[in-house]
């Protein structure tokens, strides 16, 4: 019974979203309007669940007082108290606003302003004409580079005539192959779950 | 270690030091650079511009704080130009972020030019699984929103709500997608520009644009502001250039800089295999 009722709800809500996406009375019983409903409300759900599972994982990390336990600890305050913060003054209030715009902001956005320096040295170590194909791959990308920026046009319209074709042609004929060939494979996964071919997602082995 | 290998490693900390360089004096001593528009970017440009007077356009709000130096400038000027040809404009973010972003950036512009909430533009807010809820919209907008928009105001009570009652073609004049990952166009795609027939502009990181491209060849996007670049061209066109012309210089030294230290590994390299 472990295996065969996800099994069974598994294909069961899938039929239903084929039934209401391709299917006439599908559309006219709003099938797919229901579905989305619930999957709204079982993705709250999945809030609460993480909010609980990261509250016994660091709560278990202090009690222990394992390594780096103190980083735990800001973690559960920073947490309950912007969640206490947000249900007492929504999300409308000055506290609330101040502090998602001049801390969360500007952390997240350092984060991701750090990836800049790891590319830069990144593409220094790995940009190597080892092979042809190397090459190629090297002198596209220096001319879209190039191109993206003032100094490209400057040198002639070709330079950015040419990143807009390498742009529109070639990495237009790649990106469809890779975005055919990706949704192929996940329309083969979808059916292998729904055929109950694939049970990972239920805990088994396909 | 000779020359040839000194080439090929240098230290990362000088690499750092000099890309930091690189990139925080033309910020912090600006200084305007000629651009010329691409295409894609005046396709989407006139998508907007094409749009009746008093008409709906909606704002699909999926990027993050760490995006915001690319999507943050095009956010603005695309506002600016509705805001400008008096169109009534819907927030709607499918992340998180963008709901406190998009209002930041919308209360900035509505202020500057003098555009009221509720009645010129409102923000739908962010709803857990927004994907679900934006399909939803399709049928109808305040039963998929629970009837509130992002601070939990009324929005029946709003006039910009009057004549909209469903994301479709005959009540919104177009979507203008500003996306730096899933959700994004794709979820609008699937969602709403093929079954409902709305058409749609989208901006993206430059590192998305790639994946992008081939659904402005089919004529499915109606335009794209490609990154930083792509934002400082559509700055130019609604004619206040802003921070993203100002980051413009940034973008062009670092790019030089990456190229010649690639440059250099491959002298390097080239001469120590030609040895």
């Amino acid at each position: 019974m472990r295996k065969e009722v996800p099994m069974f709800i598994t294909i069961l809500a899938a039929l239903m979203i084929v039934f209401g996406k391709y299917f006439f009375l599908g559309d006219q019983v709003k099938v797919l309007n229901n579905m989305d409903k619930y999957f709204n409300i079982s993705g709250t759900f999945a809030l609460l669940i993480g909010l609980i599972s990261l509250t016994m994982v660091h709560g278990m990390n202090i009690r222990r007082r394992k390594e780096g336990w103190y980083n735990s600890v800001v973690l559960l305050v920073v947490m309950y108290g912007y969640l206490l913060l947000g249900l007492i003054e929504g999300n409308k209030g000055t506290t609330f606003r101040w502090i998602y715009n001049n801390a969360f902001l500007n952390l997240d956005a350092t984060m991701f302003s750090l990836l800049a320096f790891y590319i830069a040295s990144a593409a220094y170590r790995a940009f190597r004409i080892r092979s042809w194909e190397a090459t190629v791959l090297l002198i596209a990308a220096f001319w879209v580079m190039l191109g993206n920026i003032p100094f490209g046009e400057a040198l002639g319209p070709w330079v950015v005539d040419g990143k807009d074709w390498i742009m529109r042609i070639p990495n237009t004929a790649a990106m469809r192959a890779i975005q055919i060939g990706a949704y192929v494979g996940a329309f083969a996964v979808a059916m292998r779950i729904i055929l109950g071919i694939e049970r990972a997602h239920m805990g088994g082995r396909s | 270690m000779n020359i040839f290998e000194r080439m090929q490693k240098i230290d990362p900390r000088v690499i750092y030091i000099i890309f930091f360089l690189v990139l925080a004096i033309p910020v912090l001593f600006p200084a305007p650079l000629p651009l010329a528009t691409t295409k894609e970017t005046k396709m989407a440009y006139d998508f907007v511009e094409k749009m009746p007077e008093g008409s709906v356009l909606w704002i699909g709000a999926d990027y993050g704080p760490s995006t915001v130096p690319e999507m943050g400038p095009v956010s603005k000027a695309v506002l600016r130009q509705a805001f400008k040809k008096n169109l009534k404009v819907v927030i709607f973010p499918m992340w998180q972020d963008g709901q406190a972003l998009m209002q930041n950036f919308a209360e900035e512009i509505g202020k500057e030019m003098k555009k009221e909430y509720g009645k010129d533009w409102v923000n739908l807010g962010w709803r857990n699984e927004a994907v679900s809820v934006l399909r939803l919209t399709t049928d109808n907008i305040l039963s998929a929103t629970a009837g509130v928009d992002w601070a939990g105001k009324k929005l029946a009570d709003m006039p910009i709500m009057q004549n909209l009652t469903a994301l479709n073609k005959d009540q919104v004049a177009g979507i203008f997608e500003f996306m730096t990952g899933n959700p994004g166009a794709a979820q609008y795609l699937e969602r709403v520009v093929e079954p409902k027939g709305v058409p749609m502009a989208v901006a993206c990181t430059a590192v998305s644009a790639p994946g992008e491209m081939p659904f402005v060849r089919s004529g499915q996007y109606k335009g794209l502001v490609n990154g930083l670049r792509g934002a400082a061209e559509y700055e130019n066109l609604v004619g206040k250039p802003g921070k993203a012309n100002a980051g413009m210089g940034a973008q062009s030294y670092g790019h030089l800089a990456i190229m010649l230290f690639i440059i250099l590994g491959n002298i390097g390299y080239l001469l120590k295999r030609s040895r």
